[in-house]
This record gives structure tokens, C-alpha cells and sequence, in this order.
């Protein structure tokens, strides 16, 4: 507890003793430089950024101002899916969503991205298409095929036809048949 | 004995912090004002540029434009003067990464001002009631220098301006170059 009482009492001294008045302030002047974004892209795949497209095995890069947010849209291949996704060799693949991979750039950046052979078939991309206006990749086919019976949205009307047509015959048939039979008990016994 | 001895403490504390000189700082009209004040004593307001940002490759640019000035002082003696002064780095640094920088030289009526050493950007005289602002500072990057940036991004340096109250009177004809 003394000592407490005497480091405030040092204190209080000091600050007595202080000698002038000052004030002191920090002007921060800053600049910005273009941060480069170089894509190293592997083959069986594409990325988008920068309205800029990366096919296959090619390195390309673009500038942008610092805390410029870009979005990279990796697609890859049918049958394949993303093996390496690293950014300035830390390993991002955890921020990929939908094929969308998004960051703020804050100085000189690299994206290396890898495709691998997918060990299970996907039935549909891993990702939506962009921009908008590009083809968008047709979906794998579902359609499912019955071993018999008719099919959903046939065309083809000479089945059906075909069909009415021996209905309304066996139809006529059984009606001639019961024509010529009598109508009433009474009637066959007169007969 | 101890609870008498701790009063005293305390009234010895409290006495000892009311006649601290402060600086605080307030934003007025873009420039920020840091005022130093000892009570019953010479006080003033430190009015210093506001935070700026220099054009991509621009070569030279003013940073301080008439804006580092000392106001409202009070109890002033006649024989003492008030000096602000400037300290620069000499780099701008990399916000990411303090080991990238860009060099600069800050130049002061055509001559350069070598990094951390205090050169007067303004001036109150106690006598005359003359406040004089020195306006001629740039910040000069040389293409060159810009040409090194390997690494884009965000790079930043301080100007620090400190005031203080002297006891002698640096002559105006000096064009401010005094820088003690």
C-alpha cells in the first residue's frame, strides 16, 4: 500500500513539474499504389474475374485499387471439381460458395487454382454461370425411361388411334350380340 | 497517522494534476485542432492539416496549404514565442507490410528537410500578436520512386507537428528556417 501511495505521489510530482505547455497532433498522408492479382489456372477448368475469363492451363493477372472487392468464379470441367484453391499460398477453399470465391484485395495477390478428376459423378455444375449473357452449360439429362406403358408427352397419335379404333369394334360387337338376344323372361318363354 | 498522510497524497495528487498542460484534439471544418493549456497560464490551440491523400503518381503535393496555425492564445508573455514544427519519416510504408516502403523528401522553400528533424511550419509572436504561417511544404516522390513500388496496396506516413512555448523570439526575417 506504501508503495502505491508513493508511486502516486512520484507521479503527482513529475506532472507538477512539467515545465511548458505543449500540443502535439499526426497528419497521416497516404497513397495508393495498384495491387496486382495474378490467376494461375490448371487445366479442366475456367475462372472468371475482372470480366476476364481464364480457360485451361494459363497465368494471367489484372490490377485493381487497394480494398477493391473481387469475386473470382471458378468453374470447373464436367466430372471434375476443385482441388487447389489458394490465395498468396494460404489455402481458401473453405471461402468457396457455389463456385464463388470473393475477397478484399489489400495489396499484391496470387490465385492458384487446380482441378481434380471428381471419384463421384455430379448431376449437375458445381456452379452457377457468369456473367449472365454466357452459355449456360445443359444440365445432364434425368429423363427417365419406362420399360412399358405410354410415355409422358408422346407425340405420336396412331397408337392412340389405333386403340380407339378396337374399342369402338368390340363395342359394336358386344351391342349387335345382345340385340339379338330377347329382353325379358316372359319373352324367351314365348319364344 | 496513515489516514492523514494518504488526505495529503491524495490533495498532493489532485493538485499536481490540475496544472498538467493537455493536448486534445478535435476535428474543425477537415483541419484537427489539438489544444495545449495550463490553467492561469499561456495556453493556445494547435490547428494542424487535415489527413490527405496524394494522386497516384503525382510528383509534388502540398500538405500543409496554409492549414497548421496557432490559435486563440492567452497569457502569452511578451518575450516568448510559440513555435509548431514538422517531423517527417522520409518514407511511406505499406499498411500490410511496414518492410515495403516509398521514399520521399518533403521539401520546404525549395529545400529539402531531412527526415526526423522538426522544422517550423508555425509561428505566434508573444509581442507583436503576429500569427505567421509558413505554407510552402511538399511532399516530393520522384517517378522513380514510384516506378519501386513492387507492391501495390495502401502506404501511409505520419507528419507529426509538436508546439511548445520558447522564451526567446525567432526573428520573422529568418523566412522560418530555423528549425531549433
Amino acid at each position: 500500500m506504501k508503495r502505491i501511495l508513493c508511486a502516486l505521489l512520484l507521479c503527482s510530482l513529475l506532472c507538477a513539474l512539467t515545465p511548458a505547455a505543449f500540443a502535439d497532433g499526426v497528419q497521416q498522408v497516404s497513397l495508393s499504389i495498384p495491387c496486382t492479382v495474378t490467376v494461375d489456372v490448371g487445366e479442366h477448368g475456367k475462372v472468371y474475374a475482372n470480366s476476364t475469363t481464364w480457360t485451361g492451363k494459363i497465368v494471367g493477372s489484372f490490377q485493381v485499387w487497394p480494398g477493391t472487392r473481387v469475386s473470382f468464379l471458378i468453374t470447373p470441367d464436367a466430372g471434375y471439381v476443385v482441388n487447389v484453391l489458394t490465395l498468396s499460398g494460404a489455402d481458401v477453399r473453405e471461402g468457396l460458395r457455389y463456385g464463388l470465391y470473393g475477397t478484399v484485395v489489400e495489396h499484391n495477390e496470387t490465385l492458384v487454382v487446380r482441378f481434380e478428376k471428381s471419384s463421384t459423378p455430379t448431376p449437375w455444375p458445381t456452379s452457377t454461370p457468369y456473367p449472365w449473357t454466357a452459355p449456360i452449360p445443359t444440365a445432364p439429362s434425368w429423363q427417365v425411361t419406362a420399360p412399358y406403358g405410354p410415355k409422358t408427352g408422346d407425340e405420336s397419335t396412331v397408337g392412340a388411334w389405333a386403340a380407339l379404333l378396337l374399342v369402338s369394334a368390340a363395342g359394336v360387337i358386344v351391342l349387335s350380340q345382345k340385340v339379338g338376344e330377347p329382353r325379358t323372361a316372359h319373352a324367351r318363354k314365348r319364344k | 497517522m496513515k489516514k492523514l498522510l494518504s488526505f495529503l497524497l491524495i490533495l498532493a495528487l489532485l493538485s499536481g494534476l490540475s496544472v498538467i498542460a493537455f493536448a486534445e484534439g478535435e476535428s474543425t471544418g477537415g483541419n484537427q485542432a489539438v489544444k495545449a493549456q495550463i490553467t492561469g497560464a499561456p495556453s493556445w490551440v494547435l490547428t494542424i492539416p487535415a489527413d490527405q491523400t496524394i494522386e497516384f503518381m503525382a510528383e509534388e503535393t502540398d500538405i500543409v496549404h496554409h492549414a497548421c496555425s496557432i490559435d486563440d492564445p492567452k497569457h502569452i508573455p511578451a518575450d516568448c514565442t510559440i513555435n509548431a514544427s514538422l517531423t517527417h519519416t522520409g518514407n511511406f510504408t505499406l499498411k500490410t507490410d511496414a518492410s515495403k516502403t516509398i521514399p520521399f523528401t518533403l521539401n520546404a522553400f525549395d529545400e529539402d528537410v531531412p527526415a526526423g528533424t522538426p522544422v517550423i511550419a508555425s509561428q505566434y509572436w508573444g509581442d507583436t500578436r503576429n500569427n505567421h504561417c509558413y505554407a510552402e511544404f511538399n511532399i516530393v516522390i520522384s517517378r522513380d520512386s514510384w516506378a519501386s513500388a513492387e507492391q501495390g496496396g495502401t502506404y501511409t506516413t505520419p507528419v507529426t507537428y509538436t508546439s511548445e512555448l520558447v522564451d526567446h523570439i525567432v526573428d520573422p526575417a529568418d523566412g522560418g528556417t530555423d528549425r531549433g
